[in-house]
C-alpha cells in the first residue's frame, strides 16, 4: 500500500531513507534547511523538497505533514527533531520518529521522550552503532546486546555444554542464579518459548535473559564455550567510546582506550576506574607495539576521522589483533574497507536507515527485537491499571505456555522476577512471546494508549 | 598609602568584629570563677574581656569607611584575615593567663594560648592542679572554640560576610577539599557548629553519667571534641575510671571523623553514605589495626599483665594520637620501644577531612600515596593517563597537586623544627618529637615532653617557633606558609 512519508533533514540517514521509501514506491516530502543538500535531494531522488527548518509550523504545514502515515525527524540537531516531532503530531502527522544523538538518552529516559515529546520510536544511532560494536566484541554468544532495562539486563544466547544441568531436568528443577532466566530454546530451526515442564536437548542453543553482573556466573554453568574475551582495545573516546566503555567495564577482562586529546583522556580515566588511558595517537605505530595492543582480543577504531580509523585499523590487523572493528562514517566507502580485508565495519547512519525500515516495513511494530524471522517477540509492555496481571503475582498470573515475564522494570530497579514476585501497576514488563501468543498478550498485558493526539 | 588602606580597612573591621566575639566568650570563665569563689580571677577575666572588646570597637572604628561597605574579599586579604584572626585569638587569648597571675612571662602565656586555639594541648603549666578553675576552665574553652574553628564560628554568627566568607571556611576547614553541606556558608557553618554543640551536651551528660562534676565533665567533653586535650588535673585522664574511658575513646573517634558526614544522618540515605564512606572505613580500620598492635605487644612484653587493661590503654593512646587530642591514660613514653615508635608514627596520619583533629588527615596521605604509585605506573608506560580514586570518585588534578605539596611543605616545616628546637640544645628524641607534637596540634610526645612532662623547659626563641608550628598545622600549612611567599606582598 503506498503511503506518505515525510522526512525532516537530508543529511546522510534523510537522504538514504528518503531513497530507499521512494524507490519502494511511496511519496515521500524532504524538509531541509540548508538549499544545497535540498537540491541534491531534489536532483537525485524522486521527492518533493520543501525548503526550511522543521521546526516551523509553515514550514510543516506546506510539507503537509497533518496526512502523513510517518513523520521521521532526522536531522543533525536533537532539539529541532524532538520540537518538529511534537508540532507534527499536533498537526495530524500518525506516527513519528526521532533521532537524537547521546545514547543514554535513550536507555535510561526513553518514556520521558515517548510521552512528553509523543515519540512513537526514539533512536540514537549512537546506541545503535554502540549495540552494534558490542556484538562485533562479544562474538558469537551474544545473539542481540539489546539494551533491556536500560542496559542493566542482557539477552545472551549460549550454545549448551554437554552434560549442563539445563539438559538434564526440566525447567522448574533447575537453580539458576537469582537474576537470569531461560526465555528460549533454538532447537534446529524451531524456536520454543519453554514453560517449566520443558527440558532443553543436546545441540540446543539458550536464550537467557540475565542480569549484567551475574552474566558470566549464568555462562560458566551452562555454556559449552564460555566466552574469553580478552583485551579489548579502543582508539577515539568519544561519545560511542564512553557508551561501548560504559556498557563493557563489567563483562570485559581488560579494556585499553588511546584517546589523542590529554584532557578528553583525562577525563575518561576519571570516569572509568578499570579502564587503562592511553594519551596519544592510535595511528602511531610505536605506541600501539610499546603498548602491546597486537597482543589484544579486539581493537575498536572509534575516531571521528574514517582516515585515522582506516589507518589505526590496519595497523591493528598488522599487529596480530584478532577482532579489528572500525567506525565509518561514510557509508559509500564501506566495499573499499572490505577489499582490505576490514569486514566488521559499523557504519552509524546505515543501522539508522534499516532500524527505520524494520519499522515501516513490520507495520509500525516498535517492539524490541523479533527473534527468528519472527517465530518469537520481545515485546515491552507498561501495566495499565486495567490490566488483569496488575496486582498479581507471577504464579497467580500464571501466563501459558508461550509467554515469559523475563524482566520488570520499576523505577529505577530491575529485576527478573520469580514466581512469588508481585507485579504493580505502572511496572514495564519486557516479554517473551511466541507469534501465536501475540493477540493474548495485548488482553492480560494492555499497553497504554498510543500518546498520539487526534487530528486538530 | 591608598593601596594599604584597601587591605588594611576590611582586615580591621574584620578582625575587629572577631575581637568583640572573643570579648564575650572571655566572660564565660568569669561565671566559671563567680561559682567557685574565686573573686580576684573574676576580675581579670572582666579586664580581659573590657581589653579585648576594646580592642575590638578599635579596630572597627578605625577601619569604617572605604569605598564600599560590603567587604570585598580577595584571596590575599581572606588569607590576611585568617592568619591575622588566629594570632589576634591566641594574642588576646593569652591575657588571662598573664592577668590572673598563672604565668609571668609572656611568652609561656601565648604558648598556653595559642595551644589552645589550636587545639594543640601542649602545655607550659607545671603543677596544673594548684591554678584556679577559672583560668582551667578557659583552657580547655578555648580548646572548644578552636576546635569547630573561630572563623567558622564568626560566619556561622555572621550571615553579612558574603562570598569572601567562603574562601575563609575553606582555608580553615580542615582536609584538602572542605564541603559546603548547604549552598550557603553561612548556613554550613550553623549546621557544623549546632552539631558540635549537640556533641558537647551529648557526651557532658553521658560523662556525669559515669561519675564526673559538673565542671570536669564540662572540660573533658570541650578538649575531647575539639580534640585538644587539655585536662585540669594532672594526671590528665588517667584517674578516671574505665567507663569513662570508654567514653572518652568513643567521642574522640567521633571528632576525629568528618563532621559532614553526621550532618547527613537524619536523612534515609546518610547511614549508606556513613558506611561507604572510604576515609571512614579506612580510619576504623587503622584505628583497630594499631591498637592490636600495641596492645599486644604491651602485654608480650610483660608491661601488662591484664589483657583488657592493655587493650583499653592501648586503643586509648592510638585513638587519642591519631584524632590528635592528646589524653593520656598512661605514660606510654615508658612503653616499649616498638609502641612508641608505632605512636609516633600516627602522629604524622591525624583524623578524617572534615574533622576537628589535626595532622595531615588519612585522605591527604591516600592521595598522596596514589599519587606516588602512579608515577611508578608512568614510569614504564609514559602514555597512560591514570587518575588517582578515592573510592569509585576521582580526585581532580589540582587537589593532587595541591596535596602532594602539602606534604612536602609540612615535612619541610617538621624538619626545620626540629633542626630549631635542636639547635637550642635540646635532645633529638625530645625536639623531634615537640616538633611533630605540636606541627600536627596533638600535645604530648615522648621524653621531655611525654605524657608526664611537659614543654616547660624550652626557651622563649624555641617556644616561638612551636607557636609557629601550631598555627601552620592548624591552618593546614598554605596560608601561613604562602606569608612567607615574596610574590604575596607584591602588588
Amino acid at each position: 500500500m503506498k503511503q506518505r512519508f515525510a522526512v525532516m533533514g537530508a543529511g546522510e540517514v534523510g537522504f538514504h531513507l528518503a531513497r530507499t521509501l521512494s524507490h519502494e514506491g511511496h511519496s515521500v516530502v524532504v524538509i531541509e534547511n540548508d538549499s544545497e543538500a535540498g537540491q541534491r535531494v531534489e536532483e537525485e531522488l524522486d521527492v518533493q523538497v520543501v525548503p526550511g527548518n522543521g521546526s516551523h509550523v509553515p514550514v510543516l504545514e506546506s510539507a503537509k505533514v497533518k496526512s502523513c502515515d510517518l513523520f521521521m525527524a532526522v536531522s543533525s540537531s536533537d532539539e529541532s527533531n524532538l520540537a518538529a516531532s511534537v508540532l507534527a503530531k499536533r498537526m495530524g502527522a500518525q506516527r513519528s520518529v526521532v533521532r537524537v544523538g547521546v545514547a543514554e538518552d535513550v536507555t535510561t529516559h526513553r518514556r520521558v521522550y515517548e510521552d512528553v515529546f509523543s515519540v512513537d520510536l526514539l533512536l540514537s544511532t549512537q546506541l545503535l552503532s554502540t549495540t552494534r560494536i558490542l556484538n562485533h566484541i562479544l562474538g558469537h554468544n551474544t545473539l542481540a546486546v539489546e539494551y533491556l532495562a536500560r542496559g542493566k539486563v542482557q539477552l545472551r544466547k549460549v550454545h549448551l555444554a554437554k552434560g549442563t544441568v539445563l539438559t538434564r531436568r526440566a525447567l522448574r528443577d533447575v537453580e539458576m542464579p537469582a537474576g537470569s532466566l531461560v526465555v528460549a530454546f533454538y532447537r534446529d530451526e524451531e524456536l520454543i518459548i519453554p514453560s517449566g515442564d520443558d527440558r532443553a536437548q543436546f545441540g540446543d542453543d539458550a536464550l537467557i535473559v540475565c542480569k549484567t553482573e551475574v552474566i558470566d556466573r549464568v555462562e560458566r554453568l551452562v555454556s559449552a564455550r564460555p566466552s574469553d574475551h580478552g583485551t579489548t582495545v579502543l582508539a577515539g573516546g568519544g561519545q560511542t567510546a564512553h557508551a561501548v566503555l560504559q556498557a563493557l567495564s563489567n563483562q570485559v577482562d581488560k579494556l585499553v582506550m588511546i584517546e589523542r586529546d590529554r584532557e578528553r583522556a583525562e577525563y575518561l580515566a576519571a570516569t572509568f576506574p578499570k579502564v587503562q588511558v592511553l594519551n596519544g595517537d592510535a595511528t602511531d605505530p610505536s605506541l600501539l607495539r610499546s603498548e602491546r595492543i597486537g597482543d589484544a582480543r579486539s581493537f575498536v577504531a572509534l575516531t571521528g576521522n574514517d582516515e585515522r580509523n582506516l589507518m589505526a585499523c590496519l595497523l591493528a590487523e598488522e599487529l596480530g589483533v584478532g577482532k579489528v572493528i572500525a567506525l565509518v562514517q561514510r557509508t559509500e566507502t564501506s566495499h573499499l574497507w572490505r577489499k582490505l580485508g576490514l569486514v566488521r565495519i559499523v557504519s552509524p547512519r546505515r543501522i539508522a536507515v534499516e532500524r527505520i525500515q524494520n519499522y515501516v516495513r513490520s507495520g509500525y511494530n516498535a517492539n524490541i527485537v523479533s527473534l527468528r524471522r519472527g517465530q518469537a517477540q520481545i515485546l515491552e509492555r507498561t501495566l495499565a491499571p486495567a490490566s488483569p496481571a496488575a496486582g498479581c503475582t507471577l504464579a497467580e498470573i500464571k501466563p501459558p505456555r508461550g509467554i515469559i515475564v523475563g524482566a520488570v522494570l520499576r523505577g529505577d530497579r530491575v529485576f527478573v522476577p520469580r514466581g512469588p514476585d508481585r507485579l504493580e501497576v505502572g511496572d514495564t514488563v519486557i516479554l517473551f512471546v511466541a507469534e501465536e501468543h501475540v493477540s493474548t498478550v495485548h488482553l492480560l498485558f494492555p499497553g497504554r494508549e498510543p500518546t498520539a493526539s487526534g487530528a486538530p | 598609602m591608598k593601596g594599604v588602606s584597601l587591605i588594611v580597612r576590611p582586615l580591621l573591621r574584620f578582625l575587629g568584629r572577631l575581637l568583640l566575639v572573643l570579648g564575650a566568650a572571655q566572660l564565660v570563665p568569669t561565671a566559671v570563677c563567680i561559682a567557685y569563689s574565686e573573686g580576684t580571677a573574676a576580675f581579670a577575666f572582666v579586664g580581659t574581656a573590657l581589653l579585648t572588646v576594646g580592642s575590638g570597637i578599635a579596630c572597627v572604628v578605625l577601619g569604617r569607611g572605604g569605598k564600599s561597605s560590603t567587604t570585598e574579599l580577595y584571596r590575599r586579604e581572606g588569607i590576611l584575615i585568617v592568619v591575622a584572626g588566629w594570632v589576634m585569638a591566641s594574642a588576646f587569648g593569652a591575657l588571662p593567663y598573664i592577668l590572673t597571675g598563672t604565668v609571668t612571662n609572656p611568652v609561656d602565656a601565648l604558648f598556653e594560648s595559642a595551644s589552645g586555639f589550636t587545639t594543640t594541648g601542649a602545655s607550659i603549666l607545671t603543677e596544673i592542679e594548684s591554678n584556679g578553675r577559672g583560668i582551667l576552665f578557659w583552657r580547655s574553652f578555648t580548646q572548644w572554640l578552636g576546635g569547630m574553628g573561630i572563623i567558622v564560628l564568626f560566619v556561622a554568627l555572621l550571615p553579612e560576610l558574603g562570598a569572601g566568607a567562603r574562601f575563609l571556611y575553606k582555608l580553615e576547614v580542615p582536609g584538602p577539599t572542605a564541603e559546603t553541606l548547604h549552598p550557603r556558608v553561612h548556613d554550613t557553618a550553623s549546621v557544623l557548629w549546632k552539631l558540635y554543640l549537640l556533641l558537647t551536651a551529648v557526651q557532658t551528660s553521658l560523662l556525669m553519667m559515669a561519675g564526673l562534676d559538673l565542671y570536669d565533665a564540662l572540660t573533658h567533653t570541650f578538649s575531647t571534641l575539639s580534640t585538644g586535650g587539655f585536662s585540669p588535673l594532672n594526671a590528665s585522664a588517667a584517674g578516671f575510671s574505665p567507663s569513662v574511658h570508654l567514653i572518652l575513646i568513643v567521642f574522640m573517634v567521633l571528632a576525629g571523623a568528618n563532621f559532614s558526614l553526621y550532618c547527613g544522618l537524619h536523612q534515609r540515605r546518610g547511614w549508606r553514605n556513613l558506611i561507604r564512606d572510604r576515609e571512614l572505613r579506612f580510619y576504623l580500620g587503622l584505628l583497630a589495626t594499631f591498637s592490636s598492635a600495641i596492645a599486644l605487644n604491651l602485654v608480650w612484653s610483660g608491661d601488662y599483665t591484664h589483657v583488657s587493661r592493655a587493650v583499653l590503654d592501648g586503643t586509648f593512646q592510638v585513638v587519642s594520637i591519631v584524632t590528635t587530642t592528646g589524653f593520656a591514660t598512661a605514660d606510654f613514653d615508658l612503653w616499649p620501644n616498638w609502641s612508641r615508635i608505632l605512636l609516633v608514627g600516627l602522629m604524622f596520619v591525624g583524623g578524617c577531612a572534615g574533622s576537628t583533629a589535626g595532622g595531615m588527615k588519612i585522605m591527604r596521605l591516600a592521595i598522596g600515596l596514589k599519587s606516588a604509585a602512579r608515577e611508578v605506573k608512568l614510569m614504564f608506560s609514559p602514555s597512560s593517563v591514570v587518575a588517582v580514586f578515592i573510592g569509585d570518585k576521582a580526585v581532580p588534578e589540582p587537589v593532587v597537586r595541591s596535596v602532594v605539596g602539602f606534604i612536602i611543605l609540612y615535612f619541610l616545616a617538621f624538619g626545620l623544627g626540629v633542626g630549631l628546637l635542636t639547635a637550642g640544645g635540646v635532645d633529638l628524641e625530645t625536639s623531634a618529637t615537640a616538633s611533630i607534637a605540636t606541627l600536627g596540634n596533638i600535645g604530648p610526645g615522648l621524653h621531655a615532653v611525654g605524657p608526664t612532662g611537659n614543654f616547660a623547659g624550652f626557651a622563649s626563641f624555641q617556644k616561638l617557633v612551636m607557636v609557629l608550628l601550631m598555627w601552620l598545622g592548624r591552618l593546614e600549612v598554605y596560608a601561613i606558609a604562602s606569608l612567607f611567599a615574596m610574590s604575596f606582598w607584591r602588588r
